[in-house]
């Protein structure tokens, strides 16, 4: 059940998680462009989605957070938490995966 | 960049006025806006639109999702992965079974070796035996095999036999039974025309129908079992070269 909860939860975790997997320290303005960059605009992620789910993250543990000082304010850069990326890794695959079995079934001749 | 203090200032406001309190987020988002802005002014937008247009941004963006968001975003992925088990489940449980014919006494006999379309047409689309479920992880037992095919190709007897039976059924769609003696007979389903009556004699390599997707079928394929008694067989064991 729980891991079931965490598996819906997932979505916009696991594309965090794997932006964060692939490019070390970020902060959430960066998150939004890199995101909007590789999916050409097609997917946009907004302030509203994209703080609440880096809290939830930071919260569970799954990443840390660290506050720079740029350009004369505060900036706040998240990154893996090392002690969590097999089950970063393992959360990754199983979106993979259920996206692999997503696209079977619709090319689907039974 | 640096940015002058009225603009932080107003930044701050603004998404005070939003309701946004929390002293870290606060902050977190004042660095966000000023990112903006940045890299609107970087792409030689006009530093004071891009300031205005930012500004608007703030007071028209809708904080109060903000925290709920995610269920928002939870309730859609519940949705999809709902409609994605139930089609799966109707794709995997397209092949119930008919209920199987009692037979009578089993003398060793000839089993009908053809291949069930014309001209040796169609690939295999699935095995007998054990099919997975896609995604639930269940495993149910296939009653034949699957032949995929286009629509309206000839499907042939596969032995000589006398018509059983000829019908409809949700899942199997129309279908036909041969019996080729006292042990075996055939089934063929999801068929797009039948062109058999029961009790018809039939000879083997004769057309008795066309391949269709009738019944739970997502597109065109000959079912084919074979019975052997009253237990279904692997049929790629008995079709001979
Ligand atoms: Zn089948």
């Amino acid at each position: 059940m729980d891991s079931n909860k965490k598996f819906l939860n997932g979505t916009l975790n696991t594309i965090v998680l794997a932006l964060l997997r692939e490019n070390g320290k970020m902060y959430g303005y960066e998150i939004c462009q890199l995101t909007k960059d590789k999916t050409n605009e097609k997917i946009l992620l907004t302030e509203g989605a994209i703080y609440p789910t880096l809290h939830r993250l930071e919260k569970e543990g799954m990443i840390t957070s660290s506050k720079e000082k740029v350009n004369g304010r505060i900036r706040k850069y998240y990154a893996i938490n090392k002690s969590s990326l097999q089950e970063v890794d393992s959360q990754i695959n199983l979106l993979s995966q259920f996206t692999a079995h997503l696209r079977t079934l619709l090319n689907l001749s039974a | 960049m640096i940015h002058d203090q009225q603009t932080i200032d107003r930044i701050r406001e603004l998404l005070e006025l939003s309701q946004i309190r929390d002293k870290d987020i606060l902050e977190e988002m004042t660095d966000h806006y000023l990112s903006e802005i940045e890299r609107q002014v970087a792409a030689q937008t006009n530093h004071q639109v891009a300031i205005r247009s930012t500004f608007q941004h703030i007071a028209s963006f809708d904080y109060s999702t903000m925290y709920t968001q995610q269920d928002k975003n939870n309730r859609f992925v519940i949705l999809i992965l709902a409609l994605a088990i139930l089609f799966s489940t109707y794709i995997w449980r397209q092949h119930s079974t008919l209920p199987i014919q009692n037979q009578t006494e089993k003398i060793e006999h000839e089993w009908p070796d053809g291949w069930p379309l014309i001209e040796s047409s169609g690939t295999i689309a699935a095995q007998f035996g054990n099919m997975n479920h896609p995604i639930l992880n269940r495993e149910r037992h296939h009653k034949g095999i699957d032949i995929k095919a286009q629509k309206g190709t000839a499907v042939i007897a596969t032995g000589d036999a006398v018509v059983q039976e000829v019908g409809y059924t949700e899942a199997y769609g129309y279908y036909i039974i041969l019996q080729h003696n006292d042990r075996y007979t055939t089934r063929y389903c999801h068929l797009s025309a039948v062109e058999v009556l029961q009790d018809d004699q039939v000879n083997k390599g004769v057309t008795i129908g066309a391949v269709g997707s009738s019944g739970r079928a997502t597109s065109p394929h000959l079912h084919y079992e074979i019975i052997d008694g009253e237990a279904v067989i692997d049929p790629l064991e008995c079709i001979r070269a």
